[in-house]
């Protein structure tokens, strides 16, 4: 079994469950993406306070 | 690597996963992952215990013990001067983690998010507090780790990267839970919506700091704690399809695919997860209790602290795979949270502690494990990594956590008035752990919290558990006097209630309190009922719950167990199907169904019932010994006796399982030097012989009696009665079970015990049976007599002769599940035409 995983797809600022789902090296690999297009579509919640 | 080669062990938590939401996914290929861990190990239903809340639970499950040892009652705690809450920290944990005791023995442990972790304890290795994940502030402010969160403290500023911040989520991100987020705007501003992109991070940070501390540190022993499964359920599993009539479609369809994402994104991080460990890792994957998914969802949320909790199921999930584990994903039954640290530390051969309230799961093991025992881990002194016991916390660091206890519904509101909200939670605690004594049958002490606290507050769900324990303690003439105060102030608060519940969201059918059944106390009230002898008056009050409750499947059960001790069997099997309609792996209902086919002499089908519930809870020794009986009638004699060994081995003061051994070991196995072994135990434990006559009305036993009487032969009499008919028929023979101190003083003499009395008669006696036959033909003849001039036409009813069937079918049954029961049968026409030599064999017979 391999520590370091193989990425065959290009990461994008949209990121992906997938991404989040390899930890900690899917965030850099998503968050070095993000700092590359940061015009990124997200769901804006409000602060956590407000939230639920 | 660890200095050391032994092999690491990684424990996975998911809060509140139930196999029914995962088989259906396993078997659409959605949960890959899983299915492989379960094919390389074991896997089995858990139990949890009540009440099920996490923070008590997963306590529980890392220190082998319940809340009233380990500490930790509930989601909250008071600050320590008083003046406000605090989300329930560590330092509140009085008992040693397996954590704890890893790190006296001088291995790593890496903690990840655990609930109560906060303060991290100082362990060699790393903890990372539950607190690490939640997000105070919005994105573009500083976003500073709480004190506390992680040790050791030099890796904060490191681990603090792993952390999402729901503002960081994507819409591909949140998609998978939400397709209709692509188009519709309004969705995206939606509380539920901020609700579930907020898991979704909180998930993605326990997981990246989880896989950043596998990948970079030595590590022997790995714990890793996911809440997300419980809270996307809580968001959404009311959306989960089937739709339910009450819900509304609109929401059905945007929030319907948030459960199954939510379990294939935990399967996702688990495949990553097991990439991240080598072959010779042990893991271990479990939840605390179980949510309910199907027909079985509840219809309301009671409006109370911890309310929500009525959506979780007491079944969680368990599997573990690694070396020296069964392989070939065989299924374990009769695991409980409280097992988990017990079996960890076995399978790590460490010492398990003799005070610890779990045993060790040895059906996991591929060979059999011997188990070193100390009396306790908290007499070991030593250095075990937990914290300076006067450490504090600043409460206001953790007000953040706590108000997304508060968002959650998991707890009030918190009012101005902290003092009051103080004393309220502290004794909202005490319930707790007062319900966590109950579910340990620990009643001296929950007694004693519950008359407390129900004093103090007059709340009615404190009084309901104490009825409860009243009833259970048998001081029945308190229950009931408690029910009738109830009663009258549920009905007060159930009209403060609804008044809120409209004043709230008149439209909300989950916060509307028209739903607001007292199901707990009409549940107490038949079982008291049942419990005072009034079998009739219990049932239409159970059975008045099941139709307001038809889903509820202890009621089913309970009612089934009624009817058997009633001997209605085909009543019961009818009630025991429905149980199993509702939750077909119910190892109660099985056996319950077993024992109606038993007793109607369908051995097959008990059998197979016996093993049903056996596959789902091994350790029920009741079940083991009804499958002895069933092997025991069909002649298989090995299998019983090997049915009746396991049920000696699971509770050792059995007597009657005891007795059936002695039986089949002189009769049937020809191996007398093994009854010896069980005839030393009952010769010790068995109070004395009882002799027994019984038959039904019109058989002819009074006369019988009054002939023994007559010859000096000890008869049991009821002094204050003037009839012959009821002579022998006394008070405390109706009501064996209260009344053992009377039996034990009648040891010797003859007693008369009516036919639907018999089955109370306690198994720690030999009994010596007269069974008084006379032809059932006779016996109408006499009843029609005895009726006399009200029954001009000399017909017995058909009521009447069915009531006399299944008196004397009492009999027959009792008789046959007696073990060595020593019967001397006496044919009514011989005894009337000579008595004497009855008279003679009963002599010798009581001899």
């Amino acid at each position: 079994m391999s520590k370091d995983k193989k990425l065959n797809y290009t990461v994008t600022s949209q990121g992906s469950l997938g991404l989040l789902a390899l930890g900690d090296i899917g965030i850099k690999l998503w968050r070095d993406a993000v700092k590359d297009n940061p015009k990124n579509k997200r769901v804006k919640p409000k602060n956590q306070n407000e939230q639920n | 690597m660890s200095k050391t080669k032994r092999s690491k062990v990684l424990l996975i938590g998911w809060d509140a996963a139930d196999w029914k939401v995962i088989d259906p996914l396993i078997q659409q290929g959605k949960m890959p992952a899983l299915k492989g861990l379960i094919e390389r190990g074991v896997y089995g239903k858990i139990q949890t215990l009540d009440p099920p809340l996490s923070p008590m639970l997963w306590t529980s499950i890392a220190t082998g013990f319940r809340a009233d040892k380990h500490g930790i009652g509930g989601f909250v705690e008071p600050n320590p001067d008083g003046t406000g809450l605090r989300p329930v920290t560590s330092t509140s944990r009085k008992v040693k983690a397996i954590w704890n005791i890893l790190h006296h023995k001088d291995l790593k442990s890496n903690v990840v998010s655990w609930w109560p972790s906060n303060p991290a304890e100082p362990i060699n290795g790393v903890m990372v507090s539950n607190h690490y994940q939640v997000a105070s502030k919005p994105i573009d402010e500083e976003w500073e780790m709480p004190r506390g969160t992680v040790h050791p403290k030099a890796m904060s500023e490191d681990l603090k990267q792993w952390r999402v911040h729901p503002n960081e989520i994507t819409l591909a991100m949140t998609l998978p839970f939400i397709p209709n987020l692509e188009k519709d705007e309004e969705l995206r501003k939606a509380k539920r919506t901020s609700g579930v992109v907020k898991v979704i991070a909180n998930a993605a940070s326990v997981h990246a700091v989880s896989t950043n501390l596998m990948r970079t540190t030595d590590w022997d022993f790995m714990a890793v704690y996911h809440d997300a499964i419980d809270h996307f359920s809580h968001l959404a599993m009311r959306f989960h399809p089937p739709r339910r009539p009450e819900i509304d479609e609109k929401e059905f369809e945007d929030y319907k695919n948030v459960v199954e994402s939510g379990y294939r994104f935990h399967d996702m991080m688990l495949e990553r997860t097991l990439e991240l460990i080598d072959e010779d890792t042990t893991v271990m994957l479990i939840s605390d209790h179980g949510f309910h998914s199907d027909h079985q969802r509840p219809k309301y949320i009671p409006k109370e602290p911890s309310g929500p909790a009525v959506e979780h199921s007491p079944y969680g999930i368990f599997v573990m795979a690694g070396p020296g584990i069964k392989k070939g994903g065989q299924r374990v039954s009769g695991a409980s949270i409280l097992d988990i640290t017990p079996t960890l530390l076995a399978h790590m051969d460490f010492e398990v502690g003799q005070d610890m309230e779990g045993k060790v799961l040895h059906g996991v093991f591929e060979q059999t494990k011997e188990v070193n025992m100390i009396p306790s881990w908290e007499e070991v002194s030593g250095d075990f990594g937990m914290h300076d016991p006067d450490l504090m916390e600043d409460p206001w660091q953790a007000m953040e956590a706590l108000q997304q206890l508060v968002d959650l519904g998991y707890i009030d509101e918190i009012g101005d008035d902290k003092l009051l909200a103080v004393e309220k939670a502290k004794r909202e605690n005490q319930y707790y752990v007062a319900r966590n004594l109950i579910n340990a049958k620990k009643w001296n002490q929950a007694l004693e919290i519950l008359e407390r606290i129900f004093e103090e507050s007059k709340i009615t769900r404190y009084g309901q558990r104490l009825a409860f324990v009243y009833l259970s303690t048998n001081k029945l003439m308190k229950c009931q006097s408690l029910i009738d105060e109830l009663r009258i102030l549920e009905k007060e608060s159930s009209l403060e209630n609804k008044k809120e519940a409209l004043k709230k969201n008149p439209n909300d059918p989950f916060g509307n309190a028209d739903y607001e059944e007292p199901m707990y106390l009409d549940f107490v009230e038949g079982l008291l009922n049942l419990k005072i002898n009034k079998p009739k008056k219990a049932l239409p009050i159970l059975e008045k719950v099941q139709k307001k409750n038809p889903n509820n499947l202890q009621v089913a059960v309970n009612i089934g167990k009624i009817l058997n001790q009633r001997k209605k069997y085909q009543a019961s099997e009818k009630q025991f199907i429905k149980a199993l309609a509702i939750d077909n792996r119910n190892a109660q209902a099985h056996h319950g169904l077993g024992v109606s086919f038993l007793r109607r002499k369908m051995y097959a089908e008990a059998i197979e019932e016996f093993f049903a519930a056996t596959e789902e809870n091994f350790f029920i020794p009741n079940v083991h010994y009804h499958l002895g009986e069933a092997f025991y009638k069909t002649g298989y004699f090995n299998e019983a006796e090997q049915a009746f060994s396991v049920a000696v081995s699971l509770s050792p003061g059995m007597a009657r399982a005891h007795k059936w051994l002695v039986d089949l070991y002189e009769h049937k196995l020809q191996q007398p030097e093994k009854a010896a072994k069980h005839e030393i135990f009952l010769n010790e434990n068995i109070k004395g012989d009882l002799h027994i006559v019984s038959g039904v009305p019109g058989s002819g036993y009074q006369d019988f009696l009054k002939m023994l009487e007559e010859n000096h032969l000890d008869v049991v009499v009821n002094k204050k009665s003037a009839s012959p008919e009821t002579r022998y028929v006394t008070g405390e023979s109706k009501k064996i079970k209260e009344h053992l101190d009377w039996l034990a003083y009648q040891k010797g003499r003859i007693i008369y015990i009516a036919p639907q009395y018999l089955s109370q008669l306690p198994p720690d006696y030999n009994y010596k049976f007269i069974y008084f036959e006379k032809a059932l033909a006779d016996i109408i003849d006499s009843s029609i007599e005895k009726a006399g001039k009200t029954n001009k036409k000399k017909i017995l009813s058909l009521k009447k002769l069915n009531q006399l069937e299944s008196e004397i079918s009492k009999i027959e049954i009792w008789m046959e599940s007696q073990p060595l029961l020593q019967i001397m049968v006496v044919e009514y026409d011989g005894f009337k035409k000579d008595p004497k030599p009855t008279v003679e064999q009963l002599k010798t017979f009581f001899e």
